[in-house]
């Protein structure tokens, strides 16, 4: 038995083969958020309007409220959830990051099968828009090994691209190109029959997205957040609504932004092979799931300059549970 | 006689440059573009990765996380669902490319 687990900014994706043919996911939304009661009667009240929400209590009496039971709070009380993780890695912004994160990732993940059960977890790559001293993902992937190995797994991380690659690619050889577009990152490899050529990342993803919206229209990121992902509106597109608009509009220069760097990152890169036939391009991500968004991907990867010969551009065929499903698969190879 | 020294001084100085360039190439680094985007091997073949990546190890010392204070006060987290899925096909095709590697 293995498993795959996506460490994602936004969601933690847990994938197991519980019978042959079948494979069971576990997503949980990567959140917190935290009230600390003033008084008794306050404690108790606030314990009784938390019934049936996933919520832990801390030592110091305070309640955490964990998952998108998290963000619906913060969004009652007009405030932005906390996230345990930032950019891709675990978030040095918050204090309580990192024992949330063990907490969350000991719950999802469970209680291994066997000692020593084999799991594959995936890590972002090297930002190629930030300085190489703001990001490092070597103590990140030394936490979530250390609580991985604790709870008795043999764990073992993997690049996130690599993973979407493996997922997506079967059909293709594992010969192609893979976007995940995450919450805090766009994670990129190119792939030549199963080997990984090119792989690095980009900074600027869904939460980019959100924070922009929520400066433009005066109001906080998770209520953002939310009318993002449960309102109508397609990238590029005008749309009534004041802050779809401005999702819109930000979503169209956030993919304009990558598919730049995409051509200044890889355009002459030494270590690009000549491919001899056009390549399929995938994406994946919960970012990449809004209206219009392949196609405008598509559209600009052409504009810009992409410069592999493009066969097609897809969507995953599950955007997101196709990184946890790649790092089953390289469990299972392992 | 002063004709003679500048030629000597020229033959020099072209000596000692093409001596530079040679040495220069043997001893100096390949451009390789930006090493940002070098994927340092693959994920089966991490022996490619240390190999490659001679680099002092900057990493915080990890220490223990304790969850024992965080009192569980609701069900299992997490939201299931089961999806017909042979993941076993793209297993066997991928373990086969890597032995034939």
């Amino acid at each position: 038995m293995a498993k795959g687990l996506d460490v994602g900014t936004s969601f933690i994706v847990l994938a197991e083969e519980n019978s042959k043919g079948k494979v069971t996911y576990k997503d949980f939304r990567d959140a917190f958020y935290v009230i600390k009661p003033t008084t008794p009667i306050a404690t108790k009240m606030i314990e009784k309007g938390l019934s049936g929400k996933t919520f832990v209590k801390d030592a110091d009496g305070s309640f955490i409220i964990l998952g998108k039971d998290a963000i619906e709070k913060a969004v009652e009380r007009n405030d932005s959830a906390k996230r345990p993780m930032y950019k891709g890695v675990v978030s040095s912004k918050e204090k309580d990051a990192r024992r949330i994160l063990t907490y969350i990732l000991k719950e999802v993940s469970g209680t291994p099968a066997e000692p020593g059960e084999k799991l594959v977890f995936c890590v972002p790559a090297q930002p190629v828009d930030q300085e190489d001293d703001d990001f490092d993902v070597g103590y990140h992937e030394d936490v979530i090994v250390k609580l991985l190995t604790e709870v008795g797994y043999s764990a073992r991380a993997i690049n996130e691209a690599e993973a979407l690659c493996y997922s997506e690619l079967e059909k293709d050889d594992y010969t192609g190109v893979a976007l995940s577009w995450g919450a805090g990152m766009v994670n990129v490899c190119v792939m030549l029959n199963g080997e990984p050529v090119v792989t690095f990342s980009t900074t600027k993803s869904g939460d980019w997205v959100d924070r922009m919206a929520a400066v433009a229209t005066g109001e906080a990121d998770s209520i953002v957040q939310a009318e993002k992902e449960q309102g109508d509106f397609t990238v590029g597109q005008p749309n009534d609504n004041q802050v779809l608009a401005a999702v819109a509009s930000y979503y169209d220069r956030l993919i304009d932004y990558t598919t730049k760097q995409l051509a200044s990152s890889m355009d002459g890169h030494k270590s690009l092979p000549k491919f001899k036939d056009p390549l399929p391009v995938v994406v994946a991500g919960g970012t990449s799931k809004a209206k219009g968004f392949v196609d405008l991907f598509a559209k600009k990867l052409e504009e810009n300059g992409f410069p592999l010969p493009v066969k097609e551009v897809r969507h995953a065929t599950d955007p997101l549970h196709a990184v946890a499903r790649g790092c089953l698969i390289a469990a299972q190879v392992m | 006689m002063e004709s003679n020294i500048a030629s000597m001084n020229i033959l020099l100085y072209f000596t000692a440059f093409v001596l530079g360039c040679i040495v220069g190439r043997m001893t100096g680094k390949p451009d390789l573009g930006d090493p940002r985007i070098d994927p340092k091997g693959s994920f089966f073949k991490p022996e490619v990765r240390q190999r490659k990546q001679v680099e002092i190890d900057e990493k915080t010392f990890v220490t223990n996380v304790s969850t024992d204070s965080l009192e569980k006060k609701c069900k299992d987290l997490g939201t299931q669902t089961t999806v017909e899925d042979d993941v076993g096909s793209s297993v066997s095709k991928l373990a086969m490319l890597k032995k034939n590697k």
